[in-house]
């Protein structure tokens, strides 16, 4: 797998969201691992999804009281 | 933010047990580990053995004759050695299965797997994103990560593909990096 056919892909927000095929998924987990660039989108967008279910969990939380 | 290289010097550096060397990369590839490990393992227990192992067998590899050569190919030697210890553990949990009637990987009590993930400075940043989302999209994250439901009908439900999906976590992550550089600006001036 190429730099260029993960970012075309969007194959770090596939990979978050649990869309990515089984080889698709080891294709890329294979790539970023050595790909700084990739692996940086990976972290951010981790940070930002266990943020989320956080913040929208505390709301839900907040509503059923 | 800054990124990441491994060059020679790194694993020369590595190799000789450097701690600020040995620090930097345990801190970078764990990160990956944790989250590569997450999405197959609901024990944080779990995760972190594994996590532990991998490092392990990947220090002793590194000071053998014969053990990788080409710092480029560091991270994919990481990821392989954590497939092989993942394998492990899904044989030996399988075992034990068997003759425990376990179910595989229990979730641990004690803090979810995502608290590691979260401080009050990612919150704000995140509550301000979601804040200004449209309420279409907030509620297909709703649907997706709370509500738990399969992709397939949120997709039907709010009359979008799974390419929609992506774009939206796409966008809202390129939000997130903003406000982390506005914050890194903020502080640096």
């Amino acid at each position: 797998m190429t730099h260029l056919e993960a970012v075309k892909g969007r194959l770090a927000e596939g990979y978050l969201l649990g869309d990515l095929s089984m080889e698709q998924l080891e294709e890329y987990e294979e790539h970023y691992f050595g790909c700084p660039v990739c692996a940086e989108e990976v972290k951010l967008g981790a940070v930002f999804l266990a943020n989320v279910k956080g913040i929208l969990g505390n709301e839900q939380d907040t509503r059923n009281r | 933010m800054e990124l990441e290289s491994f060059d020679e010097a790194y694993l020369k550096r590595l190799r000789a047990a450097e701690p600020a060397t040995c620090d930097h990369f345990v801190a970078y590839f764990g990160k990956l580990l944790f989250i590569k490990l997450r999405s197959r393992l609901r024990s944080p227990q779990a995760i972190e053995d594994i996590r532990q192992e991998t490092f392990a067998r990947v220090f002793t590899k590194l000071g053998n004759e014969g053990g990788i050569r080409n710092p480029a190919s560091l991270g994919s030697f990481v990821n392989s050695v954590c497939n092989n210890v993942l394998l492990e553990h899904y044989r030996s949990s399988s075992r034990n299965d068997y003759l425990e009637d376990n179910p595989v990987d229990p979730p641990d009590k004690g803090p979810s797997i995502d608290e590691k993930l979260v401080t009050k400075q990612t919150q704000r940043h995140v509550r301000q994103i979601l804040s200004q989302l449209p309420e279409k999209n907030r509620r297909i994250l709703y649907a997706l990560f709370i509500e738990e439901k399969p992709k397939d009908q949120v997709c039907q439900e709010f009359g979008v593909n799974r390419d929609y999906l992506r774009v939206l976590l796409h966008r809202a992550k390129q939000s997130f990096r903003a406000a982390f550089e506005q914050d890194e600006r903020g502080t640096g001036s």
